[in-house]
């Protein structure tokens, strides 16, 4: 295990390593970890890149409401967008049924855009008169590369004061971009390969009222199995072992990522539901496979259905730790408290981040969030916003350690 | 970085004096931790001074959680020397309890220490953990790792008590785990 390199110091960033290619729809993260996109661009933001391959993410839902369905489904189906093979369980009748509502990338950048600004607008409807220059087949691919190129455009116009003098050759033997204006011969020179690690290439946003495209449904590569059809764990296991065995983690460049869905792991329609250490075992096992694959596998379940020992158990099996909550409808103590309440659909809360190698535990800045609906289109997630409340407030800091907090008011200024 | 640099918690584990004998020989140490507080560091942390250059340990590893990769990633971070660790892995955790108490008669016969992980919050719920009671009477040394009361935060990751039988003492700090080295202080002494 240990090589026979010999090392100066403590800290040596293995130069063998560091550029690696990956496969689309995934990105390197800390401590030699790459990571695929949860589908939710927030939730990969909060969680620092996405979910970690190799990683098991725990997902207790919430008895009263599917909250746990939207994670799975626009985790499911950034997978399939990218091409990546799906193993999905669940303890449906028809599991194969769920894909048609798996949502549908959203249309276009400017539809999906929240805010913009009014500058950055006007930059953009120069730089779209330059659109009829490029390929048609070489838009489509580039997109992420291009929208580059246009925020260039805006630099260059800002930079210049000269509206529309900007050019743009796109250099397709090359892979090369040059942008140029009319006095100076290329200002810039950029070469499409460092840019072609677009976010485009990475996850997309997700409009939850399209369903997907059938020809990302129907591909070959997808697996589906009813678990309520199983009479013991043996069978969901086998087809993870053999799903998980098209990834084998070997240290050269990852191709090709896996995904596996596990809906409602513990449900009472499945015969094995009161075998609370097989189930145990079951998921130490698809930890143990995932781990050693280029895969991550998500696994929802009741907690209110399991003994409080073995949930707990479950819990500590998790890498990433997920929970969701229905907000109640006219809660009105909680719409006094929080801003913009109304376009609540429930809370998102993060228990654990993943680790993997290294010992230093991820401190969110915040661990509960809100899951909304923008038009009723797009899952967002935000950190909850107190509405101010009169009178003292954070009653929590004044009592802990007061020689802490006569220091901490002298340094807020207002 | 200062291989010999000790803290609260090689004070409390009687390692901040270079003794021969190791300290922890023939001594049985249980580390609890929750799941909002992982003490997996403490375990990085003693594997590093039990596998110190100037020490000539042997370390037999039995791990249930994670890949040998991960802690040979993390220990290759604390400490610049390579040392081989055997390894053993994936158990079934039924027969723990068996298997504990004849590694606990491996630590009298061969003088050497037992270091286990376990986690605390599964017996919360039980009237009688028998197998957390157990464990926590074989100990000699307790070592317990909780969150702060008062939530998570940046600075302090959580806090330590250690229950150090033979020496009959109780101590209990703060901590924050860092990439290469945990830090230790008593409360309110954050170097933030």
């Amino acid at each position: 295990m240990a090589a026979a390199k010999t090392r100066t110091s403590t800290f040596s960033r293995n130069l063998s390593t560091a550029a690696p290619s990956h496969g689309p729809g995934l990105k390197c993260g800390p401590n030699g970890t790459v990571f695929l996109s949860s589908g939710i661009p927030d939730l990969d933001k909060i969680l620092g890149g996405g979910f970690p391959l190799g990683s098991l993410v725990m997902v207790m839902e919430d008895a009263e409401a599917p909250h746990h369905m939207l994670l799975l489904r626009n985790f499911m189906a950034q997978g399939l967008v990218l091409g990546q093979p799906l193993l999905y369980s669940s303890p449906a009748r028809d599991p194969r049924g769920f894909l048609g509502t798996l949502p549908s990338p959203a249309a276009s950048k400017d539809d999906k855009s929240r805010e913009r600004d009014p500058d950055q607008e006007k930059g953009l409807r120069i730089a779209w008169q330059y659109k009829k220059y490029f390929g048609e087949n070489q838009l489509d691919g580039q997109r992420g590369s291009l929208s580059l190129v246009y925020s260039l455009f805006i630099l260059l116009a800002g930079l210049t004061n000269v509206n529309a003098a900007c050019f743009c050759f796109l250099s397709k033997s090359e892979k090369r971009v040059t942008l140029s204006t009319r006095n100076t011969l290329s200002l810039f020179s950029l070469k499409l390969d460092a840019l072609s690690d677009g976010k485009h290439e990475y996850s997309n946003e997700f409009d939850l009222r399209k369903p997907l495209e059938r020809h990302f449904i129907n591909g070959p590569r997808i697996d589906c199995l009813s678990i309520q059809d199983c009479p013991d764990l043996s069978t969901l296991q086998d087809r993870c072992a053999t799903f998980l065995s098209q990834f084998p983690r070997n240290d050269g460049s990852i191709s090709c990522a896996g995904r596996i869905a596990i809906q409602s792991f513990c449900a009472p329609q499945c015969a094995y539901s009161n075998m609370e250490w097989d189930m145990l075992s079951f998921i130490r096992s698809l930890k143990s496979m995932v781990r050693s694959s280029n895969s991550v596998a998500i696994l929802t379940f009741p907690p209110s259905l399991l003994s409080p020992s073995f949930c707990k158990r479950w819990q500590h099996m998790a890498d990433t730790l997920l929970s969701v909550k229905a907000i109640r409808d006219e809660d009105k103590e909680l719409a006094q408290l929080l801003t913009g309440y109304q376009d609540m659909v429930g809370f998102l809360n993060v228990h654990k981040v993943a680790r993997i190698n290294t010992q230093v535990p991820v401190i969110l800045e915040a661990t509960t969030f809100s899951i909304k609906l923008q038009k009723r289109r797009y899952l967002v997630l935000e950190c909850l916003n107190q509405a101010p409340v009169d009178g003292s407030s954070g009653t929590s800091y004044g009592t802990s350690g007061g020689c802490s907090s006569s220091s901490k008011t002298g340094n807020l200024d207002f | 970085m200062n291989q010999r640099s000790s803290n609260l918690l090689d004070e409390a584990l009687g390692l901040d004096q270079v003794i021969e004998p190791w300290p922890l020989r023939g001594r049985v140490v249980a580390i609890e931790d929750q799941v909002e507080t992982s003490g997996s560091f403490v375990l990085h942390h003693l594997l590093k001074r039990s596998l110190s250059p100037n020490s000539s340990n042997v370390t037999i590893f039995i791990s249930f959680s994670q890949p040998f990769s991960h802690y040979d990633r993390i220990l290759r971070k604390l400490c610049p020397g390579e040392k081989k660790f055997l390894v053993a892995a994936n158990g079934s955790s039924d027969y723990v309890l068996d298997f504990l108490h004849y590694c606990r008669t491996l630590t009298s016969e061969f003088d050497c220490s037992l270091i286990t992980l376990n986690h605390e919050d599964i017996y919360s719920s039980e009237d009688r953990p028998t197998f957390l009671i157990q464990m926590e009477y074989l100990a000699d040394i307790l070592i317990k790792a909780e969150p702060l009361a008062t939530g998570l935060a940046t600075d302090v990751h959580g806090q330590l008590t250690v229950l150090n039988k033979g020496r009959n003492k109780v101590s209990n700090f703060h901590f924050k785990v860092k990439e290469n080295v945990v830090e230790c202080f008593y409360p309110g002494r954050s170097r933030g």
